[in-house]
């Protein structure tokens, strides 16, 4: 039994004394020390830009078999119109409402209908009202000057989950704000100022500001598309600026974002992401959200970025401007792959480094620069972090890595 | 000062060959010591430690403590479950930006993150019945057992070339359901202390990740002082921080 146990014993002692790292100290200066940054670098300032943009509008497909045909309110023929007049506590609808069934309440409208082809033009203002649709078709929604609050709730609500139309008609300002509780019906989602269970296509030549008190502030279960010509300024306090759960194409318009909450983000994008024009301004200013541990699960925490998508984030066209200030705030936080492929992206974060990283792009998968520029700072990390490969294509004419800043560019 | 060189030279006989014949795989040890208490013929527990290396024996792979129980409620069926700590010496992790061509023509590669390998806690729970049956001398045995493996969140370093820094980096949690399935032939020998066996054992993660083949022997003294020694030969399907590897182990356990 000795013997046996002396052979345990130096078998143990006999082997497991070796690393076995790769040695990379032909490489790696300091001896393992984190270094200086070599310079101080003064980032680009990025703000909130509201001048108009000059940009094409786009060409409306004319091909049924084209997967955007359905996204273009032009391609529908709005037979019925609807005009809800919002005014103090009061409301009035005209038009051919014998199309719909509705109920008015001071000025809080619910349309339930199960006509197609109908459109809503809503102008006005109230400080006590909403607009609320059960639809079982598409429909056609103009804010034509409609300034809208709901102490109680989302200010627009499409509990319907076909396309909602939203077209700012132009020249026209128009506003949404929501209060800081709200009341919900059961079996019902409300998660924001406007909140639609459908598509959410966004068009026209005028400007919409949405205020989130509460929850987010523009939120679709299903995916949105911003066409050029729109001018959208959101400022949430709570939570997330744009929220999808199945994607957001930006092909034009002008985008202001600002969110201040811990860990939210400008733009929150559970599907796939597509910027293919227009300037899209995002502000992060919150830090970082702490999840308390639980029975089954750990503490988990949450830092703020501009972007936030659970799948490849692609770049196209148009400009891209991201800032975060907040502890751990990243500019664009990825767990799909990255394609910038043209337009312009840039990136600044200055916050401190603390239970999370401020890095200007942080992607769980591959970040692939095909074309374009891309601008990254990151005042307290490095600017960049992709657990993938980084992969830039030939013909860039700047490719600049410093320890605060990255820059790729091949214009 | 004789006994102990026979001993390193045993030791040595039965790792060397078994790191020149692994080619491409790898090799490594495993010892284990365990208490067993039995309270009847039907309900024991086991404390138990394990010790396992990696890269050809050279390197400390992990270390484990483990408290079970076990219980048969028939002759031909035990139910045992238990929990293990382990600490684990994470294998490094390298990755790679795009390859360039230097001036000569040939492929230079750029290195992205270097994380060294690091130490760090994992919790498992395990729940398994076993039924067998015996032909003569011949037992075989059919063990399925569900495995539940949390690996907490962990903050390490890296090596950022890009940047020409070392910076903080998150290992995620990350909780792992595994179904092992066993099937195992043991021989007891008349009038022989040596009892050899096989098995071999199925790890399914809704996909196969792995199998291992085991080939080994116990040897008792009376009944009270079992040692065993084996080969293990273990073939990875699907698990990006294993490799095929092939074992020497070594255990003793204590029965009170």
């Amino acid at each position: 039994m000795k013997k046996y146990l002396t052979i345990m014993l130096l078998a143990l002692i006999t082997t497991a004394c070796v690393n076995d790292d790769t040695d990379f100290s032909d490489l790696i200066n300091g001896g393992g020390q984190p270094e200086q940054p070599e310079e101080v670098i003064t980032p680009i300032d990025i703000a909130l830009d509201f001048t108009d943009l000059d940009e094409d509008d786009d060409i409306v497909p004319t091909d049924e078999t084209d997967e955007a045909y359905n996204d273009y309110e032009e391609n529908t023929e709005w037979s019925y119109t609807i005009n809800v007049a919002y005014n103090g506590d009061e409301v009035t609808l005209t038009g051919n409402t014998a199309r719909v069934r509705y109920t008015i309440e001071g000025a809080h409208v619910v349309i339930r209908s199960t006509s197609n082809r109908v459109h809503y033009v809503l102008s006005g203002q109230s400080d006590n009202g909403s607009f609320k649709v059960y639809s079982e078709n598409k429909f056609k929604l103009t804010l034509n000057g409609l300034n809208l609050t709901n102490p109680n709730g989302a200010a627009i609500n499409n509990q319907g989950s076909k396309s909602l139309y939203l077209v700012l008609a132009d020249g026209t300002d128009n506003t949404l704000t929501d209060g800081t509780a709200y009341t919900d019906t059961d079996g019902e989602q409300m998660k924001g100022t406007l909140f639609s269970e459908g598509q959410v296509l966004v068009s026209g030549h005028g400007s919409l500001n949405i205020n989130g008190n509460a929850r987010h502030a523009l939120v679709s279960d299903d995916y949105f598309r911003f066409r050029p010509g729109c001018k959208i300024y959101v400022k949430c306090t709570t939570g997330h600026g744009i929220k999808a759960n199945d994607g957001i194409i930006i092909d034009g318009g002008v985008l202001n974002i600002e969110v201040s909450a811990d860990g939210c983000k400008g733009i929150k994008c559970d599907s796939t992401m597509i910027v293919n024009g227009g300037r899209t301004t995002i502000i992060a200013t919150g830090g970082v959200a702490i999840t308390p541990a639980t029975d089954i699960a750990p503490a988990d925490t949450s830092s703020c970025a501009g972007i936030k998508c659970d799948y490849p984030l692609t770049i196209n066209a148009g400009s891209l401007l991201l800032k975060a200030t907040g502890e751990g705030g990243k500019g664009i936080n990825n767990t799909g792959d990255i394609n910038i492929n043209g337009g312009s992206v840039q990136i600044v974060t200055t916050g401190i480094k603390g239970l999370a990283s401020p890095k200007a792009i942080k992607g769980e998968a591959k970040l692939i620069v095909n074309g374009g520029y891309l601008y990254s700072y990151s005042a307290n990390s490095s600017p960049i972090d992709a657990n993938g490969d980084i992969t830039v294509a030939e013909g860039y004419t700047l490719w600049e890595t410093k320890t605060q800043r990255v820059i790729i560019s091949f214009q | 000062m004789k006994h102990l060189s026979k001993t390193i030279a045993l030791v040595a006989l039965l790792v060397m060959p078994l790191t020149a014949w692994a080619g491409d795989d790898d090799t490594g040890l495993i010892v284990g010591a365990a208490a067993e208490k039995k309270f009847n013929k039907k309900a024991s527990i086991e404390l138990e430690a394990e010790f396992r290396s990696r890269n050809d024996f050279r390197t400390a792979d992990r270390i484990s403590l483990g408290l079970s129980g076990a219980y048969k409620p028939l002759k031909w069926l035990k139910l045992d479950a238990g929990y293990q700590l382990l600490i684990d010496n994470n294998i490094e992790k390298i990755t790679y930006n795009e390859p360039t061509i230097d001036d000569d023509g040939l492929e230079v590669i750029n290195y992205n993150n270097w994380r060294p390998s690091y130490w760090g806690l994992r919790h498992r729970v395990f729940a398994s019945v076993t039924g067998s049956y015996k032909i003569g001398r011949v037992e075989l045995s059919i063990r399925e057992r569900w495995r539940l493996t949390y690996r907490p969140q962990k903050t390490t370093t890296r090596y950022d070339f890009d940047n020409q820094q070392w910076e903080d980096t998150q290992v995620r949690s990350k909780t792992q359901n595994i179904l092992r399935s066993r099937f195992k032939v043991d021989w007891d020998i008349p009038n022989c202390k040596v009892d050899p066996w096989a098995s071999v054992e199925v790890f399914n993660n809704s996909i196969l990740d792995k199998v291992r083949y085991s080939l080994g022997a116990d040897y008792s003294i009376q009944k009270r002082h079992v040692f065993s020694a084996y080969y293990r030969y273990q073939r990875i399907y699907n698990d990006d921080e294993e490799g095929n590897a092939h074992y020497l182990g070594l255990s003793y356990t204590f029965k009170f």
